[in-house]
């Protein structure tokens, strides 16, 4: 009666040891899989001109190509030249334009919950829309020198020389203060606005530098972080030269440079039924106007 | 340890191991689904299509990403800026949409084309109708 019993405890042992082995296998390259593409989280969707990748595993930078997978660290630099769209898998999409730098940190998402994003913006230029609209989506860019957050929105920006290029034709809060060449950061909230059609949440940003935090709420509405700990600038109206540039920067191509700016200066007049009576229309960017409040500080 | 505890230790590992594995498909057809997004507006003529499309069904924010890929590629294409202009006048950003009309001719369009951009623009914008957070 013994022998069987033990013959019988020796095969479970036997059999136990192989499905254990069978599982640690499949376990081990389940997880190495789930490494190496859980943290892809998106791809680039339109590259043009020269666009460049690195991470811990390549540090030399590397020339992308459309549809390739971007993973999380991925460091992107675009050349004087370049601008990328990189499409993240919730469908939100960041656009840089040339000479730019952009990182994503962090990215969760789950269909039915939301999407949690990081992002850092070194240098340049970018346009962030947000993907489908979720209750449960949060999003933050950060730059060098202050951070972004921001709820169902279309935002753009300029980290930089480019801001304080731009900043340079705003209200007088804006234009004079002093700004770091390489940090300065300006911020437009595009939209969508209060007015919008379904699908689409209205957006909104906030803003903190120097342990202060403004919010943006209406399209238009702009910030200025000038350097390192100063308090963010704004909420003011982005001229329409402002805006002008700010396209030129994320999209130099469309806009025809110096010529789509000097259009753009008398654009909001000589399309009046464009806009539809909100009383929304900027300072041109001479002057503080009434929509122009330098630093409000929201939360302290 | 006895047999049923590695008949027990092994469904565990076996079950984490198969979840982990089948969780992967999941991230490689949204990473797909990207692909044919990308694949689908490849052609300047297809992502306009694409984008109407998307436009026509509510996906504005998909519509105006379309847009700007098939901007990134093609700066000048007169068409895919005109949509691009009228969507924003959907998403409420008229001053971003005046700015994106003062760059357009209305020569460069067939009149129905220009006329029908202009007016979802000239539409007055209903009190909030977008959803809020």
């Amino acid at each position: 009666m013994k022998m069987p019993e033990k013959k019988t405890s020796t095969r479970y042992l036997k059999r136990g040891l192989l499905a254990l082995g069978a599982a640690s296998t499949m376990l081990s390259w389940g997880i190495a899989n789930a490494q190496s593409s859980a943290a892809q989280i998106g791809i680039a969707a339109a590259v043009v001109g020269q666009v460049k990748l690195s991470n811990a595993q390549s540090p030399k930078p590397k020339a992308i190509s459309v549809r390739q997978r971007i993973a999380l660290a991925d460091l992107i630099q675009t050349g004087k030249n370049g601008r990328l769209q990189v499409l993240l898998l919730d469908r939100s999409t960041f656009t840089i334009g040339p000479n730019s730098v952009l990182r994503i940190d962090r990215f969760v998402y789950d269909p039915s919950r939301g999407r949690t994003s990081g992002a850092s913006v070194l240098r340049g230029s970018f346009r962030f829309m947000s993907g489908q609209p979720n209750r449960g989506n949060s999003a933050t860019i950060s730059s060098p020198i202050a951070t972004i957050g921001i709820r169902g929105t279309i935002l753009e920006g300029v980290v930089g020389e480019g801001a304080r290029d731009i900043a340079k034709n705003e209200n007088r809060a804006v234009r004079e203060a002093d700004a770091d060449k390489k940090t300065a950061t300006l911020v437009v909230l595009r939209g969508p606005g209060p007015g919008t059609e379904p699908g689409a949440e209205i957006g909104s940003a906030s803003v903190t530098s120097g342990g202060v935090t403004v919010e943006l709420t209406e399209p238009m509405q702009a910030v200025y972080v000038p350097r390192a700990g100063a308090a963010p600038i704004g909420p003011f109206r982005i001229s329409p030269g402002g805006l002008s540039g700010l396209h030129d920067q994320v999209f130099p191509d469309q806009g025809g440079g110096g010529l789509g700016k000097a259009l753009l200066g008398g654009a909001l007049r000589v399309l009046p039924g464009v806009i539809n009576g909100k009383g929304k229309r900027n300072t041109g960017g001479s002057a503080p106007g009434p929509n122009d409040q330098p630093g409000v500080p929201v939360k302290p | 340890m006895t047999s049923n505890a590695f008949r027990v230790v092994s469904a565990v590992f076996g079950f984490m191991a198969v979840s982990t594995v089948l969780l992967q498909p999941a991230v490689a057809q949204s990473l797909e689904a990207l692909d044919q997004l990308v694949l689908a507006s490849a052609k300047p003529a297809d992502g306009l299509a694409l984008a109407r499309s998307q436009a026509g069904s509510g996906a504005l924010l998909d519509a105006l990403a379309t847009l700007e890929r098939v901007l990134l590629t093609d700066p000048a294409n007169k068409p895919a800026q005109l949509l691009h202009a009228s969507i924003l006048c959907r998403i409420d950003d008229q001053e971003g949409a005046a700015a994106e009309f003062g760059r357009l001719k209305s020569k460069d369009f067939k009149k129905p084309e220009w006329a029908a951009a202009r007016a979802v623009c000239a539409a007055p914008a209903a009190s909030p109708r977008g959803t809020t957070k």
